[in-house]
């Protein structure tokens, strides 16, 4: 192998890309100069930290962007898929906003406003709104929490009331089940609680069987985990557990018990296999939100807690389906409940840990 | 040099510079053909890295574990042997980096990033030297033992990321920040470039100067082109086997260990994958030549760049940049594999 | 009569800056056997390449029957009837010896699976046919020489091929096997085939050919008849002057070496499996000033024997020594560190790399001394590659693969390598194969300069006459045993040798 040759050759092409780099990007420089202060259009980026085919929630959070866009005609909405690798977020958010165009970045999930910190330390005049999130205060963002432990403990309280029921699908064992696809905070700290405290509201004696399933996808192995769970006597399963969710339902399904689904309304996924569902109503939180920003109402570095109260979290008790599955008296209990949440007569408190 | 060499070298010169060229112009054709607004897209797919600071810095700092994992096939590949293990090596030695300055707070941030990074690739280097290992002790094919064990690795270190070492305060599947004393000091703000691009260069050199200036360098080309010549010659061919892979996998692991230093300051779940697939990319463009790698590995990173400003500005979404990478990978690699066959052939024959 | 005619062929290297080939006019008749001979790296490959399409000429024509052709690729060198055989072989070592053969050419029966059982049985019909010997069904790498090279020949009749083209096929035989090849190539051309034959060994040529044309430096200087010139005629046009060609041992016959010795086997043996012993016992001493000389025909342990000594080989019993010392299955490293110098047969592969450039083949074993702490000293490897490529008049860039060399060239890379090397004790293993007879005189003259300095020589050899001009104890291989000990007095005959290499004649 000739060594002068190829390293000739080498520094050739070195100096040749440093060549051409050095042309574009002074030609760059020079070339862009697009400020800001001159349009007099609002524009909104949507993050989404994923994809947005397949999930609800981000569906609901671009919805929610582009409503606000057909309000207002001088909204404009660009949406960025940063997709699942999270090590590469910072760096797109940061891109995002580098770009000095965007006067609010839509975001959600309880990851972004941490990945959004230094972002927002390096360009301090971007605005962030986080929904299903929380941080302590900062003076660029606004983020929404729902109460989750409402949620969880509606699901609960349903769960319980069916597992002590003699719906067809019910046992004598008072054990009902949870299958997490990954631990988070909110899950430990909101939604498994909230579901344990709704089980013992419907019978101090029942058991919660919470399993996790290490990832979002395999729905093979959550339908084994659901398998062994039913087997020893689960016979309501709450899943949250995104893709792998079918796997769950699948199993349910062979041996006749109830599957509860969480933050969106899919009973006709299973007609008669899933029992309940509580949801969000993002696109109009987002809606509502985005219009506050951009009318200047809304008032930066708060974090904002909403719930069944507010109409944020909702229990799906209209759905015909529902009504099918699940007996008279138990709808009548979850009723109560819900407008217990309602009137303020029943407080789920969000922990303290999520407040600062 | 005469002529002739000289022809030689620009013709493979613009052998070279032709397929990029016409991979830029196959990625070009696609966002026209996936994309609504082709003419902005395309623009910014090329101008795009150059626009800012921002970006400029981004891409240089992409460069720089590309470089780190370039090298590692590219020496590897000197000595005949494929390392399809990068993805897991990288993996591993992030994380080493990362748990190791987890557990030294008290440490001085200079000496403690090195210790860090030092323990890093040590890691992934031995993980890379067991597929040397089960070569020589049981004529298990490397390419095999390294891909499978990589692919094991990744598994594994997926699990301490989003299990044992993860954050519990935190929603995103990571490991907590490192102390902010083992950050690199960066240099465009806010780009996530680093000094770790200075290490990158630096360590391409060295490897240059290893590979062709030493004995060792020397004695390891021989195991790779014949190595029944170099061992009737006298060379201790075995050890030329085990070593290689474990120094390709101490460079992969000090691309992880940068990375997690320079640019992530922890490490997050899959956020090093690909770029042990672009390593090999990287070397095979660069011709496995240390030097070599530099250009190509910006090359890549520019690629990575271009898409993520189209994706910024225009309607190209995740997937259609995704494609066109991958399109421009595949492009790349089957011609120089191509050729690769070809020349074995023709040597067989 | 003639009818394939080379025109004013011209073909130069500018890889190298090498006329290879200058205004070369050739010219074949029909049935004859044409011999083409001249000094390493006169041309002779180059202009066979581009008549089988390997190369192509910067200039000149090619006819054949009088109309032009135009010969890209072996692909058309086929169609036109011209085959090669190469001066390295070039056979699939893991297919069998019919898979070879019908390579790229396979009976298109079934459309996609070849039917082996056909293809041996065509395979076997041209080797009834011809009188080869060899198992259609044997696998290529357990074959010796002289059988690969007649897979080649019969690849070349199985495709029908009118003109053979063999690039010193005879260098690497033994003289049983280049006798059954002379024997086979004068049926050939009873069979109307035309043949052109390389080689360096002009009592070859003095034998068979119907006609030579010798070549220097890229020139043809000229085409005779047989009976036209006589050897010595023949060298000085190869060489362009005299070439002392060696005529008895220089030795004093009766010698008497007793006492020390540099090296010694002791009931050395090799057994793979359960069946008879590919050596058995071999005891061989080499003392100071002494060239022992093994012999044997192919098969019989020669190259088994050549593994064992250096180093590349452990042994199922026995032991070696050096200067008393046992060393027995040292790795070759260890070989090296005592600074043995050893020329293998096998010099593609194992004496060369052909991927490597020139200098790096040459540097692969003194290397201690180019680098300190491990970084190379350029300096002295260049001043030490320059003056090797000068004593050994090789030509070619030090830089460049050394698979650009010609053939002859390459064995003279091997040998200015381990020539170089202060020891005392050199293993060499056919030193003359491919070079021509100057070359091959001046590596006698080496060797016996290395006696005469009072060093130890082991020579293997298939070639008789060397074994018989140098050794001064010769050993006969037989079956993996020594079937004798034959001390060189000067009484010794081919004869005599031949009845022990096949074994009617076993010493106890
Ligand atoms: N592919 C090549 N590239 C460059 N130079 C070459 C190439 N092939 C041959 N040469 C050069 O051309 C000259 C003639 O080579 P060629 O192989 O024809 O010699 P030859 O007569 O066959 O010699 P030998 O008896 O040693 O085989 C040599 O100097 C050789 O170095
Ligand atoms: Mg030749």
């Amino acid at each position: 192998m000739n060594i002068k040759q190829k390293s000739k050759k080498t520094v050739f092409l070195a100096v040749l890309l440093a060549a051409v780099t050095t042309v574009l990007f002074l030609n760059g420089c020079s070339g862009k100069k697009e400020t800001k202060a001159a349009d007099s259009t609002y524009d909104v980026a949507v993050f989404v930290p994923g994809v947005v085919a397949g999930s609800p929630l981000y569906e609901q959070m671009v919805a929610g962007v582009k409503q606000a866009a057909a309000d207002k005609s001088n909204i404009t909405v660009k949406v960025l898929e940063a997709g699942f690798n999270q090590g590469e977020w910072k760096e797109k958010l940061m891109s995002l906003a580098a770009e000095k165009k965007y006067e609010l970045i839509v975001s959600e999930n309880g990851a972004m406003p941490y990945v959004a910190l230094p972002v927002a330390e390096a360009f301090p005049e971007q605005k962030f709104l986080f929904v299903d999130a929380v941080i302590k205060p900062q003076k660029q963002m606004y983020t929404l929490l729902y109460n989750q432990v409402e949620e969880g403990y509606l699901v609960g309280y349903l769960g319980g009331l069916i597992t002590k029921s003699s719906m067809k699908g019910a046992n004598t064992d008072l054990k009902i089940g949870i299958i997490a696809g990954q631990e988070f905070p909110a899950m430990t700290q909101m939604i498994v609680p909230g579901y344990k405290k709704g089980a013992l509201a419907a019978d101090p004696r029942i058991k919660v069987d919470y399993r996790v399933l290490g990832n979002w996808y395999d729905a093979n192995k959550a339908r084994e985990l659901a398998k062994s769970m039913i087997d020893s006597g689960v016979d309501v399963i709450l899943t949250i557990c995104g893709g792998a969710n079918q796997g769950v339902i699948t199993a349910a399904k062979e041996s006749g018990v109830y599957v509860l689904y969480f933050d969106s309304e899919q009973y006709a996924l299973a007609p008669g296999t899933i029992a309940g569902c509580v949801t969000l109503t993002q696109k109009e939180a987002v809606h509502k939100l985005v219009l506050e920003a951009y009318s200047g109402t809304l008032s930066w570095g708060t974090n904002r807690i909403v719930g069944v109260k507010e109409g944020y979290v909702r229990f799906a008790e209209d759905n015909a389906l529902y009504k099918k599955t699940v007996p008279e008296s138990i709808q009548s209990r979850m009723r109560e409940k819900v407008q217990a949440l309602k009137d303020g007569s029943l407080v789920l408190p969000v922990p303290e840990f999520w407040k600062n | 040099m005469n002529r002739r060499e000289k022809e030689n070298i620009i013709v493979s010169f613009w052998g070279v510079l032709l397929v990029l060229g016409a991979s830029l112009l196959f990625a070009a054709v696609l966002i026209f053909l996936l994309s609504s607004e082709p003419l902005p897209a395309v623009k910014y797919f090329f101008t795009g890295p150059f626009l800012s600071r921002y970006f400029f810095g981004n891409m240089l700092d992409a460069a720089v574990p590309l470089i780190f994992t370039g090298l590692g096939i590219s020496l590897a590949f000197k000595a005949s042997l494929f390392n399809l293990g990068g993805e897991g090596q990288i993996y591993m030695g992030a994380l080493v980096t990362t748990v190791v300055c987890l557990a030294l707070p008290e440490f001085n941030g200079l000496a403690g990033g090195l210790t860090a990074l030092a323990a890093g690739s040590l890691a992934a280097g031995l993980l890379a030297a067991l597929s040397g290992y089960l070569k020589v002790k049981w004529n298990v094919d490397s390419m095999i033992s390294s891909f499978l064990l990589s692919s094991a690795v990744v598994y594994g270190v997926n699990f301490f990321i989003t299990g044992y070492f993860k954050d519990p305060s935190s929603s995103l599947l990571s490991t907590p920040f490192i102390d902010s004393r083992y950050f690199l000091p960066h240099l465009m703000n806010p780009s996530t470039l680093s000094t770790s691009i200075f290490f990158a260069l630096g360590g391409a050199v060295i490897i240059y100067f290893l590979l062709y200036r030493t004995r060792w360098g020397y004695e390891m080309t021989m195991c790779g082109l014949n190595p029944e010549f170099a061992r009737y010659g006298g060379v201790n061919v075995s050890s030329y086997v085990t070593m290689p892979f474990f120094l390709s996998g101490l460079m992969h692991g000090l691309g992880g260990g940068f990375a997690v230093l320079g640019t992530y300051h922890m490490s997050i779940k899959g956020f090093t994958s690909g770029m042990g697939w672009g390593g090999i990319a990287v070397a095979l463009i660069a011709k496995n030549n240390p030097l070599g790698v530099i250009p190509a590995a910006l090359f890549f990173a520019y690629l990575n760049a271009g898409s993520k400003a189209a994706m910024l500005h225009t309607d190209v979404t995740f997937e259609v940049a995704a494609v066109v990478e991958a399109f421009v990978f595949f492009f790349i690699t089957s011609e120089v594999i191509f050729s690769f066959i070809r020349r074995k052939r023709r040597s067989l024959l | 009569m003639a009818y394939l005619t080379m025109e004013n062929i011209t073909r130069f290297y500018r890889d190298n800056h090498v006329l290879a080939n200058s205004n070369v006019d050739f010219e074949l008749r029909r049935n004859e056997i044409h011999a083409l001979v001249g000094e390493n790296g006169a041309g002779k490959t180059t202009l066979m390449k581009i008549l089988y399409g390997l190369e192509q000429p910067d200039e000149g024509r090619i006819f054949l029957n009088g109309s032009e052709v135009f010969i890209r690729s072996p692909l058309d060198a086929n169609r036109y009837g011209i085959g090669m055989v190469h001066q390295h072989f070039r056979l699939i070592p893991d297919f069998t010896a019919a898979e070879n053969i019908i390579f790229g050419m396979e009976p298109k029966r079934r459309l996609f699976f070849l039917n082996r059982r056909e293809a041996e049985e065509m395979v076997r019909s041209i080797s009834d046919q011809f009188g080869f010997d060899v198992d259609p069904s044997a696998v290529v790498k357990n074959m010796t020489v002289g059988e690969k090279q007649q897979v080649e020949i019969m690849r070349m009749l199985y495709r029908n091929d009118e003109t053979l083209i063999l690039d010193e096929p005879t260098s690497v035989l033994t003289g049983r096997q280049i006798e059954s090849l002379f024997y086979t190539l004068k049926k050939l051309t009873r069979a109307g085939k035309s043949i052109i034959l390389i080689t360096h060994k002009l009592n070859e040529v003095l034998s068979i050919a119907d006609r030579v044309s010798v070549m220097r430096q890229g020139k043809v200087k000229g085409t005779y008849r047989r009976g036209e010139v006589d050897k010595k005629e023949l060298s000085q046009l190869i060489f362009g002057r005299d070439v002392q060609f060696f005529a008895g041992r220089g030795v004093s016959s009766g010698h008497k070496f007793a006492g020390k010795k540099i090296f010694e086997l002791k009931n050395v043996s090799i057994r793979s499996g359960d069946i008879k012993p590919l050596l058995d016992s071999i005891c061989l001493s080499v003392s100071p000033g002494e060239i022992v000389g093994v012999t044997g025909a192919a098969g019989n342990g020669l190259r088994e024997l050549e593994d064992v000594v250096s180093g590349l080989r452990d042994l199922s019993g026995g032991q070696v020594f050096y200067h008393g010392e046992d060393i027995t299955n040292f790795s070759v490293h260890k070989f090296r560190e005592k600074g043995f110098a050893y020329v293998p047969a096998d010099r593609m592969k194992r004496g060369s790399s052909l991927q490597a450039s020139l200098k790096q083949n040459l540097i692969i074993i003194n290397h201690d001394g180019f680098s300190r702490f491990g970084i190379l000293n350029r300096r002295r490897i260049n001043s030490f590659v320059s003056k090797k490529l000068r004593q050994f008049s090789i030509d070619g860039n030090p830089d460049l693969p050394l698979h650009l060399l010609s053939g002859g060239n390459i064995q003279k890379t091997v040998l200015a390598r381990e020539l170089s090397i202060e020891t005392d004790f050199i293993i060499f293993s056919e030193p003359t194969w491919g070079l021509d007879s100057a070359a091959g005189e001046y590596v006698y003259k080496k060797i016996r300069t290395h006696r005469d300095k009072g060093k130890g020589v082991l020579l293997f050899s298939s070639n008789l006459d060397e074994i018989l001009g140098l050794a001064d104890t010769v050993f006969v291989l037989f079956h993996g045993r020594i079937a004798g000990r034959l001390d060189n007095d000067g009484s010794l005959t081919k004869e005599l040798v031949g009845t022990y290499m096949l074994g009617l004649e076993i010493d106890e």
